[in-house]
């Protein structure tokens, strides 16, 4: 693309040594063209990753699991069709103008600029519609219970490990409280604020984790309890890594448990945990 | 008066925008295969026309020079990343005085770099964006991938029409596909995100468009006219435009000016590979393009559009009031004029 700033005035200065032609057409001239591709038919989900794809239409068992069938099928099953024009429902770019010479006077010219910026200002509308609808849609999938239920299907298999990064708060790493003393650098120990947990369970389940100051050399936690009732799950197993190992009884009662994690054994909270597991179908 | 003014402005807000640049553009490693060719293109100069005219905008509505030179540092490095791209797509093998970058690095690591380089325009934005709050962030970076839409639209209606050798074309078309390509980066994206700054909040949808259009649109038009008459000026090679299929203002006039059999020439030779193509047939379509009038017809339609973008100058920038930021602003259309005189 030549644009107006990085054409000199004497523009042609340089022509000599510009060589183009049109695309496709020019195999032989020492310069790369577009080939088109053997497979048309994209794989556009987790699943094909494990297999040919052979042209039958994608299974979406996996991804109603996860309430996406909806939502990726759609799009796979348009592919899918040999027949099927990917761009049919596409709007238009502009109206179809008529072939014709420039006119002869500036007034004509400026008019069908006039046209042009009307016509595009339209279009700019229905595509600031087209991407709102987008994004509504997107809103309205609702990523973070999404998430949840990927984090559900997967426990469903026996565990789940899942890395959490939780940014200590700056404030409590830098702010001392006033009359205490400054630890030396020297001597500090070693603080982390990642963390990661590893759930065992044999149903639905699904965690986060939360750190609000910086954990110790040896972090530790203690048992999670369950709101609104009598629960109480062991306490999970805390690595130097820091890892959290939470392993869920069979027989622990749905609900929300929540534990905290301390610094180091006997030491200050430094951050939750919390399990959420789902009532039985 | 207005030459001076318009190359005292473009100094003064090039030099900001390319310290601006420079935290973005450090050594590291790779060096050979990244980082030093990242830094290629942006310091090889140019005019530093788009982010002169995001600060002027910016300032002619009240908002600081500093705000607004990090945006626009990441509008030229996108600026920049885009010209590997297309130098690539364009088979071009000069770019700024100097070899384009593909020629001597490489198809494959001129695009990487091409990719770094766009990726890292994000970063002034987002190192910006915390200072400007939600509302003008949000505003910012919707305006931002609609530029970037459109541009990329624009090129591909290009490569398209050189690819599926299209010659039924309205000058609309051409007008479309330069609005796209052309406009929404040099020209309306500059002039709608220094209103952000300024306002703190998103501008009408249809405000700075007509504007940036008409004059962005103009001055294609008078450049690839420039294209065409400074071959015989200078004696260079003979139709670069015309050897690259591009379809400008002027080519379209010719194709429906032509009779069959001459029309059947010039498509055997806009298809034909660029080694293959006769010097005889490219200095035949130059001169018919003179002959039947097409250059002037393209000139007299970029006047019109230049005295349209003066029209639409006063109504966009309005209220703003007179300094000269917005004299520079003013002067832009009419030195497009000058430019090409």
């Amino acid at each position: 693309m030549i644009t107006p700033e990085d054409t000199p005035p004497h523009v042609g200065a340089d022509l000599d040594q510009q060589s183009s032609a049109p695309m496709g057409v020019a195999p032989d001239d020492g310069r790369m063209t577009l080939e088109e591709l053997a497979r048309v038919l994209p794989i556009r989900n987790i699943w094909g990753l494990f297999k040919a794809y052979r042209g039958e239409a994608p299974s979406t068992a996996g991804l109603a699991a996860l309430g996406l069938d909806q939502f990726n099928a759609a799009a796979n099953a348009q592919r899918a069709d040999p027949g099927a024009d990917p761009m049919a429902a596409a709007p238009p770019l502009a109206p179809a103008w008529k072939p014709a010479p420039l006119p002869d006077d500036a007034d004509e010219a400026t008019r069908a600029a006039y046209a042009v910026a009307n016509q595009q200002f339209q279009a700019g509308e229905a595509v600031a519609k087209e991407l709102a609808q987008t994004a509504a849609m997107a809103r309205a999938q609702d990523v973070p219970t999404l998430l949840n239920r990927l984090l559900e299907t997967y426990s469903d298999l026996g565990s789940v490990f899942v890395q959490l990064v939780g940014a200590a708060m700056a404030q409590a790493q830098s702010a001392p409280q006033a009359g205490a003393t400054p630890a030396a650098p020297a001597s500090a120990p070693q603080t982390s604020s990642a963390i990661s947990v590893e759930i065992t369970a044999s149903s639905p389940v699904s965690a986060r984790a939360l750190l609000y100051a910086p954990l110790g050399a040896a972090p530790a936690a203690l048992p999670m309890t369950r709101i609104g009732g009598d629960g109480v799950l062991p306490a999970p197993v805390v690595n130097v890594g820091p890892v959290i190992h939470i392993t869920i009884p069979q027989d622990a009662a749905p609900g929300e448990y929540h534990g905290i994690i301390l610094a180091d054994e006997g030491g200050a909270p430094a951050g939750t945990a919390t399990v959420t597991i789902a009532s039985p179908a | 008066m207005s030459a001076a003014l318009i190359d005292e402005v473009l100094e003064e807000y090039g030099a900001l925008t390319r310290a601006a640049i420079q935290p973005y553009l450090r050594p590291g490693q790779p060096a050979k295969h990244l980082h030093t060719p990242m830094a290629d293109y942006p310091g090889r100069g140019g005019k530093m026309m788009r982010p002169a005219i995001l600060m002027a905008a910016a300032s002619a509505f009240g908002a600081s020079a500093a705000d607004a030179a990090e945006l626009a540092a990441s509008l030229e490095l996108l600026h920049n990343a885009l010209l590997i791209h297309d130098d690539i797509e364009d088979g071009s093998e000069v770019r700024r005085g100097a070899p384009a970058m593909h020629q001597t690095l490489g198809l494959e690591l001129a695009i990487n770099t091409g990719d770094a380089l766009a990726l890292t325009s994000l970063r002034p934005l987002t190192d910006a964006l915390p200072r400007f709050g939600p509302s003008i962030a949000n505003a910012l970076t919707a305006e931002m991938h609609r530029m970037a839409r459109e541009t990329a639209e624009g090129q591909a209606m290009e490569l398209g029409w050189r690819r599926d050798r299209t010659t039924a074309l309205a000058p609309e078309d051409y007008l479309v596909m330069v609005m796209k390509k052309t406009c929404w980066l040099a020209t309306i994206y500059p002039c709608r995100a220094g209103a952000i700054l300024a306002w703190r909040q998103a501008p009408p949808p249809a405000a700075f468009v007509n504007f940036g259009f008409f004059f962005g649109a103009a001055f294609q038009i008078y450049d690839d006219i420039l294209n065409i008459e400074a071959d015989d000026r200078y004696g260079k090679e003979i139709g670069g435009d015309i050897a690259e299929g591009k379809r400008t203002l002027m080519l379209i006039d010719l194709f429906h000016r032509l009779d069959d059999a001459k029309r059947g020439r010039l498509m055997n030779l806009l298809a034909a590979p660029r080694a293959e193509q006769d010097k005889q047939d490219l200095i035949w379509a130059t001169r018919k393009m003179k002959e039947l009038g097409s250059l002037d017809r393209a000139r007299t339609a970029a006047r019109g559009l230049v005295g349209a973008a003066c029209h639409e100058f006063e109504i966009a920038f309005a209220d703003a009031p007179e300094s000269r930021d917005k004299a520079f602003l003013r002067a832009l259309a009419p030195w497009t004029l000058a430019r090409a005189a």
